[in-house]
């Protein structure tokens, strides 16, 4: 208000000359004084600089009154005043408009004399003119506003997603497992901090460059699985996951190989689009050393009991061969059913050594090639007396050649390649199954030739199986749940190691039973290419 | 009588080994690894040597090249027993000079005994 005052005061006549500029000068001191207590007081810049302007807007109107009023030079500051405080918040904007506006009528009051009305009247165009600013200022702020506004709203977003991705860093980070994620070109797009402790290398060494320069995944062999095994690729073309457990690495920095158990999984973008491939990893090489010393211990164990079975044996036939003793028919019958009982456990012995032998991937093969339908006709013979005895029948019938629609050359060999004796292991596993479970009817072995395999397949009319056991059938130690086999006897091991015995040689085996009616194993051999 | 030569360091098997080609009237000598193998045969002049592939410091294979090195024993009658059979190990056995292979898991006392009067009584 004193400013007021002392601004009208200017305008006055009476005043002088000196007075005013006097007050003038004072002003311009009192701005800068405040302005320098600001500046010490407040240490904000901007708290400063708006009171500055404040006390400036004031001043304005001496400096304004002082040269020459609302006609003046100076004027228009009123203008650039009151859009400057629109500016920083509407109040201060209306303020100043109103201000003016009463500045202008009373300047015109108290210099010409007029009356409010007329000065109102003279004044009009300024008036008018000051409207103007105040509406302009007014825009502006709404403008400034909703910039303020927009602003803010990122800022919010900005900081969310700078929570969430720390959120999600902080959990990858806690995750023990490993975890690398690459995009479609196999660049590296994230590797976390289990990962990067596994393989030794640094995030940011890693990112962005190609994933087998880092992850360099072997098989078992030891041979790279990057170029045409890789799990990533695998991923992509079925649009499923994928498990692993046959993978390790080398740690960069001690060579020490690490063997992994994966999953890998396809990643979409919202449409669905495949947009890269995550893998989650742990390292399993201790659980693989374990597995390792089991199938050691088992082979070794396996290997040991031999020597007691053959020594039992020995001497068992010593008794009743070598002429040295002199056995009753009592005597030689028991002999006789315990070698039967020790040949059963050296079987059962065989059977673990060989199952050890698959689990460690060391099945040893001599691949040639043979005729398929000669070795069937020899293990024929073989059963041919205990399908006798028991009144059931055992024969191979016609094989036939299924027309395929391909030009063949005429003579084309029907051999087979695989490992002969394996599957003279599986004929006989089988033929002997189909005897065993077969009380009345026969066996009935056919062999089929089609461009790639032989076809075996043996039908019984036995008691059959259900759906259930069929599926579980060739699984490690599955026995079906009978009472009627349990008498049959049977280890669950004989059609695990036929199935992988097949399976290594690149066929396939499968069974079609009826429960009561009987059941028909078919096996596929590769044939010969020559 | 016709006199045997088992070499087997395995002293359950030896032991049946021993009893069982007693029985069938063999003269039977013995020797516990290579070194009391290759002494032994150099001494005792068997027939026929059953000779033991896996033992302790030197293996069968050896002691039956050193067998079929030394004048005195170049001519018996040998069969390898072994725990291997895979047929690298076979054809290792016959072109050393071993009369027959036989691999222990799939041959029982009997056949054994089969076979070794059937290599005594090849010329």
């Amino acid at each position: 208000m004193a400013y007021f005052a002392l601004l009208l005061l200017t305008q006055s006549p009476v005043v002088s000359e000196f007075l005013a500029k006097f007050m003038v000068a004072y002003a311009i001191l009192n701005i800068l004084v405040q302005i320098g207590f600001s500046f010490i007081v407040e240490k904000n810049p901007r708290i400063v600089l708006e009171s500055t302007i404040f006390l400036s807007a004031l001043y304005i109107f001496f400096v304004i009154s002082y040269f020459g009023g609302p006609t003046g030079f100076w004027f228009p500051l009123v203008y650039i005043l009151i859009i400057g405080s629109f500016f920083y918040r509407k109040l201060w904007g209306f303020t100043s408009g109103v201000i003016s506006i009463l500045y202008v009528i009373a300047y015109s009051v108290i210099m010409s004399n007029l009356s409010i009305n007329t000065a109102f009247v003279e004044a009009l165009p300024i008036i008018f003119a000051i409207l103007i600013s105040i509406i302009g200022g007014y825009l502006l702020n709404n403008r400034v506003e909703s910039i303020q506004q927009n602003e803010n709203k990122l800022t919010k977003v900005a900081d969310k997603l700078t929570t969430q991705q720390s959120q999600e860093h902080a959990v990858l980070t806690a995750i023990a497992d490993g975890v690398y994620a690459v995009d479609m070109e196999r660049n590296l797009v994230l590797l976390n901090k289990a990962a990067q402790g596994l393989v030794s290398w640094d995030e940011k060494d890693a990112i962005g460059i190609k994933c087998w320069t880092v992850m360099k995944l072997k098989n078992q062999d030891d041979i790279s699985v990057c170029e045409k095994d890789c799990p990533a690729m695998k991923v992509w073309n079925t649009g499923e996951a994928v498990f692993r457990t046959d993978t390790c690495f080398a740690n960069k920095k001690s060579h020490k190989k690490i063997q992994l158990s994966s999953s890998y999984a396809p990643i979409k973008d919202y449409s669905g689009k495949m947009v890269g491939a995550i893998c989650v990893f742990r390292d399993i090489t201790r659980e693989k050393e374990l597995e390792r010393l089991r199938n050691e211990f088992v082979s070794t164990a396996s290997h040991e009991l031999r020597t007691p079975i053959t020594a039992t044996e020995g001497y068992l036939s010593i008794v009743t061969d070598s002429g040295m003793c002199k056995p009753d028919t009592k005597s030689v019958e028991f002999i006789g059913k315990a070698r039967t009982t020790l040949l059963n456990m050296s079987k059962l012995i065989k059977n673990l050594l060989a199952v050890t032998k698959i689990e460690e991937g060391k099945l040893e093969t001599t691949i040639t090639n043979f005729s398929i339908h000669d070795l069937v006709v020899e293990v024929i013979s073989v059963f041919k007396k205990q399908a006798e005895t028991k009144g059931i029948t055992l024969a191979l019938s016609e094989s036939k050649t299924l027309a395929t629609g391909t030009k063949k050359a005429v003579g084309r060999s029907l051999n087979v390649r695989a490992d002969q004796e394996m599957l003279r292991e599986v004929v006989n596993n089988l033929i002997e199954n189909a005897i065993k479970f077969t009380d009345k009817g026969g066996v009935n072995i056919s062999i089929d030739y089609d461009d790639e395999f032989a076809t075996v397949n043996i039908e019984d009319t036995g008691m059959g199986m259900p759906a259930d056991a069929q599926k579980h059938l060739f699984e490690k130690f599955y026995r079906v749940d009978n009472t009627a086999t349990r008498e049959v006897g049977g280890t669950g091991l004989g059609l695990y190691i036929t199935r992988s015995i097949i399976e290594t040689f690149g066929g396939r085996i499968w069974v079609e039973s009826t429960q009561g009616k009987g059941s028909t194993f078919h096996f596929t051999v590769p044939l010969a290419l020559d | 009588m016709t006199k045997i030569m088992i070499v087997e360091d395995d002293p359950t098997l030896r032991d049946i080994y021993i009893t069982r080609f007693d029985a069938e009237g063999y003269n039977v000598v013995s020797a516990i690894d290579g070194e009391a193998a290759l002494s032994t045969a150099v001494k005792e002049q068997p027939d026929l040597i059953l000779l033991d592939i896996m033992m302790p410091k030197i293996s069968g294979f050896d002691v039956l090249d050193i067998l079929r090195a030394t004048p005195e024993t170049k001519d018996t009658k040998i069969i390898v027993m072994s725990a291997l059979s895979q047929t690298a190990d076979i054809e290792k056995g016959k072109s050393l000079g071993a009369n027959a292979y036989l691999v222990k898991s799939q041959v029982t006392l009997s056949e054994v005994v089969e076979k070794v009067k059937a290599v005594l009584n090849q010329k």
